[in-house]
């Protein structure tokens, strides 16, 4: 992983600060990290650094160095330390627990953090059921408004119907 | 014993700098933690699911499982030096098993570093085949069961670096003068620049050998899994462009012309005239003979391909072929008798 600071040397060094609230974690080379330790000023070390990752009115300035307690996945006990430690997940979840951080590694490893491509299968099924149900739900609403009650009773059904497939296929 | 033609059995192969094209998609299932954290009962239920799906029906042909219960030490090295598995899932310790189709092209590892490794590889330049091998296993499971994945994320992997498409595409080339003129450092430096890497002839963490190299792509989110092939696809040409050039170099000067030639010709001897022989040397030999072959040249007189050759003689394989434990000094007497044969 290359240092969020400078983006040329290898990072080596992790820092660990509380931004607005938030636990964040810098990944630096040592030339990076020993300008920091001689009291650079943190603001200017970082704005470059957070121009990139940071909504205006979220950069502010950072405070307190404390760290706040670990947090946990509750689906597999897996810690941010244990993330930050071996640089994976624990499962599914954790990319929920730990988005704020992911999205900063990731937009550093991957260049990205929005997925473009292929979707599950059961997923298409699933949106295509769902879009299936919205348009019969707005035909039905114009229907009862136009009150053509024949046609509301017919989508009525085919909703019902299509409902009881969904769930017999789930 | 086995009749049907296996991937690498093709004529073609080494003949070329690109030697072949493979697909790999790295899927997890949503109801279990990432296989680092499965306990040996999850991991054996996580698996049954799977298998279960498979006895359902797959329409990619006859597959084969081999669980780590009923796979030799021998076996899983060789299908190991095949590809057929990772590094990481050769040393797990863990509940695991794969499936393997008969022409040994398409591959599915369970409890590797994530749930599902699907794996599929072609002969030469045909990665959208490879692609869509990989493609109809991934739709057949992902229509059965829930796969971990987020809108945003995409499918989500115990490493990030694999989110998004969990996709690695790579081809694997032979770039012995790229090597040995010290250019394919400076241009794994320049690939990398566009999310590209270049690992060793078994991928992550191994160390290159007989010059043949796997490029693939490093960036697997925010791309669909068309672009990120396609960009492959752009860098390994430059790259092949880079290895003709240097290859083209050579003839065109007498002196170079000659040495060369002897050099291919005195590897091709050693190779047929040894009587105990390492691993690494040979590799290097092969890819001597690989190269002159490529070139034009007509050293090469085994009765098999040399890519096939260079996995045959591999301690996993030759030990299994030969249906015995070996010993290294007794491997490699083996091995220069096994090459003779091929003559
Ligand atoms: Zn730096
Ligand atoms: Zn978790």
């Amino acid at each position: 992983m290359l240092c969020q600071n400078c983006n040329e040397n290898q990072a080596t060094v992790f820092v660990h600060r509380i931004i607005n609230g938030q636990e964040r974690e810098l990944h630096l080379c040592e030339e990076c990290a020993k300008q920091f330790g001689m009291q650079l000023s943190f603001d200017e070390l970082f704005q470059g650094f957070l121009d990139g990752f940071l909504s205006h009115n979220h950069r502010q300035s950072f405070g307190s160095e404390n760290l706040i307690k670990t947090r946990v996945c509750d689906k597999c006990g897996f810690s941010y330390d244990d993330f930050k430690n071996s640089g994976k997940l624990g499962c599914g979840e954790c990319y929920k627990v730990f988005h704020d951080d992911l999205l900063l590694v990731l937009k550093n490893i991957q260049g990205s953090v929005k997925h473009i491509g292929k979707v599950p299968v059961k997923n298409i099924a699933k949106v295509s059921f769902e879009n299936k149900i919205a348009r019969l739900e707005n035909d039905l609403r114009r229907a009862i408004n136009e009150e053509k009650y024949e046609d509301a009773a017919r989508i009525r059904d085919e909703i019902k119907k299509i409902r009881e497939a969904g769930n017999l296929n789930e | 014993m086995n009749s049907v033609k296996k991937w690498y059995d093709n004529e073609d192969l080494g003949k070329d700098i690109l030697i072949s094209s493979r697909v790999r998609l790295a899927r997890n299932l949503k109801d279990y933690p990432f296989s680092m954290l499965l306990n040996k009962d999850q991991a054996r239920d996580m698996i049954s699911e799977i298998i279960d799906i498979f006895e359902e029906g797959m329409s990619s042909g006859k597959l084969n499982y081999m669980s780590a219960d009923n796979t030799s030490d021998i076996d899983e090295l060789a299908n190991f030096e095949q590809n057929n598995i990772s590094q990481y899932f050769l040393l797990n310790k863990n509940p695991k098993g794969f499936f393997i189709n008969e022409s040994e092209s398409l591959s599915i590892m369970l409890n590797e570093e994530d749930h599902i490794r699907i794996q599929s590889i072609c002969a030469g330049d045909d990665i959208n085949n490879a692609f869509i091998l990989s493609d109809n296993v991934d739709n057949v499971i992902s229509s059965k069961i829930d796969y971990a994945f987020d809108d945003d994320f995409g499918f989500l992997t115990s490493c990030p670096t694999n989110v998004g498409t969990g996709l690695r595409a790579s081809f694997m080339l032979h770039l012995p003068m790229l090597e040995k003129s010290g250019q394919l450092k400076n241009l794994v430096q320049i690939i990398s620049k566009f999310g590209m890497t270049v690992r060793g002839w078994h991928g992550e963490g191994t160390e290159p050998m007989g010059s043949l190299y796997q490029v693939s792509n490093q960036i697997t989110l925010g791309k669909s899994e068309r672009d990120i092939i396609k960009n492959l696809r752009n860098v390994t040409q430059q790259i092949i462009d880079q290895e003709l050039k240097l290859r083209e170099n050579i003839l065109k000067d007498d002196n170079n012309k000659i040495d060369f030639e002897d050099k291919i010709y005195r590897s091709f001897g050693i190779l047929s005239n040894c009587k105990k022989i390492g691993t690494r040397e040979t590799m290097n030999l092969l890819s001597d003979v690989m190269l002159g072959n490529c070139m034009g040249f007509d050293v090469n007189k085994f009765k098999i391909n040399i890519y096939k050759m260079m996995m045959y003689i591999q301690p996993g394989l030759l030990q299994k072929n030969l249906g015995c434990k070996l010993k290294e000094q007794e491997r490699d007497i083996e091995r220069a008798k096994f090459i003779k044969s091929m003559l």
